[in-house]
């Protein structure tokens, strides 16, 4: 039995989205295929409606509906921290802890002179310019040999500007025991350990 | 470690698969370009089994878009279920139901003896390079991600030396983990330096069998090293220095291998480092490895029969492949395997 074409079209698109292999995306294909026509309509109409309403923030290179973003407008936030995330997604990452209270800059990417990305297709330009004496920039960037590299090129860019810079430190996911954590990440949990007396 | 059960589908030029297999010697017979090698290598592959260089999309069968590996392995604290799944370009390991790492898998593990063994005499360096790799990386867990973290940035700085752009942002990574993959290679070339002249004396071999490292870099020189050659690795494009220019330099009696030693003399040294393998795996897992032969008879000259029978006759599981198979008496199951398909015989 052969799938029909506009099912095979489907799960075609369906399988270019990020993270969704073929068996996801046929899984997700005949989900679809069952759902009502009304919900099928809404789904492509909250797609139609996100791509026609959201752009880029164009102070943090985040995603908005607004002029300037939620977190670069609110006079609340700290604008003497600058967190420097690689994608839309890690602005939303780190506001679930809480935690943070200062403002974004998204890089929109990481060098890889694989994937032929140097440092100018990066929103590096723009952070430079909010840059100003006194900020601190802290650098989220992943702790994937790209992001390191990444990281390392925005030290030696800022701190000839006067920015206090930091980098994310690196340990043992809370709530995991010590036997499961990969080599690499124990052994930097110990050389960055903190002392406590 | 010993294999029970094993299922294949989608696999190479295999037909869909499922096979019991006894302690003992199991004796794979076929003509030439049958499928005796691929059904060894998946063996390998789920006994844990390390190939660098292995390109995944080559193990899927023509015309198919996923390979399917299982196996029911008997390892010292009992049986465990160990699936493989290769698709897309990945692959995907399970053990027991749960999502596993590559190492997870390797306790004991698989020593495969194979023909282009003697690449790892006469061979470029690289042959000896993947030897060590593979056999640390079953050693050692951190060996395996140090290395691929390490080789990730080794292809980033070479692609920024061909591109044009900055390669410095990638040595603090390659001199951090390069010096940690030099020292963990020293630690096992020590190793290998003591137990190797008795394994191969053992094994029939004339002559002091010695090994040590060729080094292009000082673990502790390695960031300056690089720096200085940044406009040499520019013109040449890659990255000359550093554990992956590395050798292992074998010499007997004194002489190195590679360039003095005849066929037969090289096939010992070959089998050498492969018994020294079976060795390192048992002591690290308290566990006798499986023990994989691909074309005994290539094996079994005069000078080495009886060292190798009396291996195998030590090993729990044994497998072996040959055109004809029908003088080894000690079989406990024979396979004929004939256009892809596995036939069990009488």
């Amino acid at each position: 039995m052969g799938t029909p074409s506009s099912l095979a079209q489907l799960i075609r698109e369906l399988s270019r989205l990020p993270g969704i292999g073929p068996k996801s995306a046929q899984r997700l294909a005949y989900y679809l295929f069952g759902q009502p026509e009304q919900e099928v309509a809404r789904l492509a109409e909250v797609l139609l409606a996100a791509k026609r309403d959201l752009h880029d923030c164009p102070r943090c290179f985040g995603v908005t509906d607004r002029e300037l973003c939620e977190i670069c407008s609110d006079p609340q936030r700290d604008a003497a921290q600058i967190c420097v995330v690689e994608e839309p997604g890690d602005v939303l990452a780190i506001e679930r802890s809480g935690e943070y209270r200062g403002l974004y800059h998204v890089l929109r990417g990481v060098i890889s002179p694989m994937r032929g990305v140097g440092p100018g297709s990066l929103r590096i330009a723009a952070l430079l310019e909010r840059v100003v004496p006194g900020v601190e920039v802290i650098l989220a960037t992943s702790t994937t040999v790209e992001g390191e590299a990444t990281s390392l090129y925005l030290q030696q860019e800022l701190v000839p500007l006067g920015a206090r810079v930091s980098r994310i430190a690196y340990g043992l996911p809370v709530g995991g025991a010590l036997e499961y954590a990969d080599e690499v990440t124990l052994g930097r949990a110990l050389a960055g350990r903190q002392v406590v007396s | 470690m010993q294999i029970r059960h094993l299922t294949l589908q989608g696999y190479r030029n295999l037909a869909r698969t499922e096979l019991d297999l006894p302690p003992g010697l199991v004796a794979i017979s076929g003509d030439n370009g049958q499928g005796k090698t691929n059904l060894l290598e998946a063996v390998y592959l789920l006994a844990g089994g390390v190939l660098p260089g292995l390109r995944l999309d080559a193990l899927i069968a023509r015309g198919g878009q996923v390979a399917f590996l299982a196996a029911d392995l008997l390892l010292p604290d009992g049986l465990s279920r160990v699936e493989i799944s290769i698709a897309a370009g990945r692959r995907r390991l399970s053990q027991d139901g749960v999502p596993a790492r590559r190492y997870q898998l390797s306790a004991g593990g698989a020593v495969w003896l194979r023909p282009d063994d003697l690449e790892l005499v006469y061979g470029a360096p690289q042959a000896r390079r993947h030897y060590l790799d593979a056999l640390l990386t079953r050693l050692s867990r951190r060996y395996g991600q140090v290395l691929s973290v390490f080789e990730r940035a080794l292809l980033q700085r070479n692609a920024a030396l061909r591109a044009g752009l900055d390669p410095s942002l990638w040595e603090p990574q390659l001199s951090l983990h390069g010096a940690e993959l030099i020292e963990l290679r020293r630690r096992l070339v020590r190793r290998m330096a003591e137990l190797l002249p008795d394994v191969h004396a053992e094994l029939g071999g004339r002559g002091q069998l010695a090994a040590q490292l060729q080094e292009t870099s000082d673990p502790g020189e390695l960031a300056r090293e690089l720096a200085a050659r940044r406009e040499q690795d520019r013109q040449r494009g890659f990255t000359t220095i550093g554990p992956q220019r590395d050798d292992l330099l074998l010499s007997l009696a004194g002489a190195p291998a590679q360039a003095f030693s005849s066929r037969g003399e090289a096939r010992t040294i070959a089998l050498s480092l492969r018994r020294l393998e079976w060795i390192l795996l048992s002591e690290r897992y308290a566990d006798s490895p499986l023990l994989l032969i691909d074309e005994l008879s290539g094996e079994l000259d005069r000078s080495r029969r009886d060292r190798l029978l009396q291996w195998i006759s030590t090993t729990p599981q044994v497998v072996v492949t040959d055109t004809d198979l029908s003088g080894i008496a000690q079989a406990c199951l024979r396979l004929r395997v004939d256009g892809g398909r596995v036939e069990v015989q009488e």
